[in-house]
């Protein structure tokens, strides 16, 4: 009987939720990383702050619910690292507290747990916080101006190249500085380099899925080149566009969230698609200058239904082809005799 | 003598459920809208309280009046006569709502007339039509202490989140929560206060029967 010969490189359980939670979280921390560079410790201890109130939130909705924790599940420290990133760094401590409870308390345990969340968690937490603080969340201090790391912060800050777009204007920023992120934005969004390190790191590691990003990319650069929403030619348009909105790192980590992405390939196609196509709108309609997050969660709402018209239409395009070549088989063996 | 006895002990019992085990707003989930949309402030909630007690009281007893018509007389001709009173009502609703506050009728804008045709009525004024004026009269006061209650909660918990005041007073909390005051803020904390009700609810009568099973131990005991 042969013996079985384990080959190198010895991994066990490659894709599982904990490896892929794990990988998502050594992709943010070049980002923290950066943060950390551009302004300073307060940077990092949002992040903490952040982390801390969502696992506290999460271990005493498990204990509520009377189940039992469960360590290995570091789905809110994703959460809880995902959204100071989107925020300014002088975000006051409450709003990213706040943040972090709303989406582990009212849009993860809610609706199921880890894995059956209707809607994306850091999205909604980060649309919350909208809601509530939109001058605390969208008013940005300098880069290395090292904002006060206890206390407030509120001094020093204003709106960044983000808000020129939103308005209809170009921004007034030298390129270089807009592709080493060194400008006026949210802490983790900036730097655009990075941020396509950390997708390639993720797809290779195979913790996000390339379907939905690449459909999603395709139609928000097509959008960017054809259909400018700035008065500039369509390749600056695409790098004004990439560099200050949310829409690069929400397509990175936010839109592949396991548990409220559809299961089937062709799905994410069209899964991705939607949601650059809700981006566009909301980007050309909305009232807020990042709208990414409130666009991902409307598409949150169609990716069951993905789901299900794409499984009944290959279930009757099956059909059709075994009804063809039925019909096939059968010309050929009447002429055979 | 015993049935009837009995039988107003039941009405009494059901009344008094009304107010918090059978909450129309948290339990049965009737008259949402208003409370949701309308309720973000203490004196929006008393508004609309008073609006649902002078909308209510007097469609579910003359729907008790209207059951004793011959059963010739269609349902929906009932119905649109209670609907009809009901409208009428909101006229001394809105004055006696004046006097809370000045621009109440103002600021609770539409969610004001949209308490004329609330579930609670829409859904009891058919059982109302078997029973007996007094009962009828009866159970809308009950409903109306009800929702009296559960909006003057969710209301003040959403005027100190959102805006730090209690009656429009000082305001008392340095951080605030605006989306308290929006709808999905009200959907959450009436769906919270929901969830710990029933979880009270639940926990009691839990208790209660531990009581009788140890009451029962005792009374076998000796």
């Amino acid at each position: 009987m042969p013996q079985f010969e384990p080959k190198a490189p010895y991994v066990r359980n490659r894709d599982s939720a904990f490896t892929m939670m794990a990988d998502v979280i050594i992709a943010m921390l070049p980002l923290y990383f950066m943060a950390f560079y551009f302004y300073g410790s307060r940077a990092l201890l949002l992040g903490l702050v952040s982390v801390a109130a969502a696992v506290i939130s999460d271990f005493i909705c498990i204990l509520l619910e009377g189940k039992k924790p469960y360590f290995r599940d570091i789905s809110a420290v994703v959460t809880g690292m995902l959204l100071p990133l989107m925020m300014s760094a002088a975000t006051p401590y409450y709003v990213a507290v706040s943040a972090a409870v709303f989406a582990i308390v009212f849009v993860k345990h809610v609706f199921g747990g880890v894995g059956q969340c209707a809607f994306n968690p850091a999205a909604a937490g980060f649309a919350f916080a909208v809601s509530c603080w939109p001058t605390q969340v969208f008013s940005y201090p300098a880069p290395f101006s090292a904002p006060g790391a206890f206390g407030s912060a509120a001094e020093g800050l204003s709106s960044g190249p983000a808000w020129n777009l939103f308005q209809g204007g170009v921004p007034t920023n030298d390129i270089l500085d807009l592709l080493l992120g060194k400008f006026l934005g949210p802490m983790g969004l900036t730097n655009i380099v990075v941020l396509v390190t950390c997708l390639f790191y993720l797809l290779f590691r195979g913790a996000i899925s390339w379907q939905a990003p690449a459909a999603f990319f395709g139609v928000m650069v097509l959008t960017a080149l054809l259909f400018p929403r700035i008065p500039e030619t369509g390749p600056m348009s695409l790098v004004y566009e990439a560099t200050t909105g949310m829409w690069v790192f929400g397509g990175i980590f936010l839109l592949g969230e396991p548990g409220t992405l559809p299961k089937r390939s062709s799905s994410r196609f069209l899964y991705g698609a939607l949601a650059a196509l809700f981006t566009v709108l909301f980007q050309r309609f909305g009232r807020v200058e990042q709208t990414f997050v409130f666009a991902l969660l409307l598409t949150n709402v169609f990716g069951f239904t993905l789901d299900r018209g794409s499984e009944r239409l290959l279930r009757r395009l099956r059909r059709v082809y075994i009804a063809t070549k039925a019909k096939r088989s059968e010309k050929k063996s009447a002429q055979g005799v | 003598m015993r049935p009837k006895q009995n039988a107003a002990r039941r009405n009494l019992r059901k009344g008094f459920d009304l107010i918090f085990v059978h909450n129309p707003v948290l339990i049965t989930g009737l008259a949402l809208a208003p409370v949701i949309m309308g309720g973000f402030t203490v004196k929006n909630g008393m508004g609309l309280s008073l609006a649902f007690a002078m909308v209510t009281i007097p469609v579910l007893v003359l729907s008790s009046f209207l059951g004793m018509l011959p059963e010739k007389v269609p349902q929906y001709v009932r119905t649109i006569v209670c609907a009809v009173l009901a409208a009428l009502m909101l006229i001394p609703a809105r004055l006696l709502a004046g006097g809370i506050a000045p621009n109440l009728f103002d600021s609770l804008g539409m969610y004001f007339s949209m308490v004329a045709l609330n579930t609670v009525w829409l859904v009891c004024a058919p059982s109302c039509q078997k029973k007996k004026p007094q009962w009828a009269l009866w159970d809308g006061v009950c409903h109306s202490l009800g929702f009296f209650v559960c909006t003057i909660l969710i209301s003040s918990v959403r005027e100190f989140l959102a805006y730090g005041t209690f009656w429009g007073g000082t305001p008392a909390l340095t951080v605030k929560f605006p989306a308290a005051a929006y709808t999905f803020g009200g959907f959450i904390l009436v769906g919270t206060a929901a969830a710990v009700l029933r979880w009270g609810i639940d926990r009691s009568k839990d208790i209660s029967r531990l009581i009788r099973r140890q009451q029962k131990k005792w009374r076998l005991g000796r």
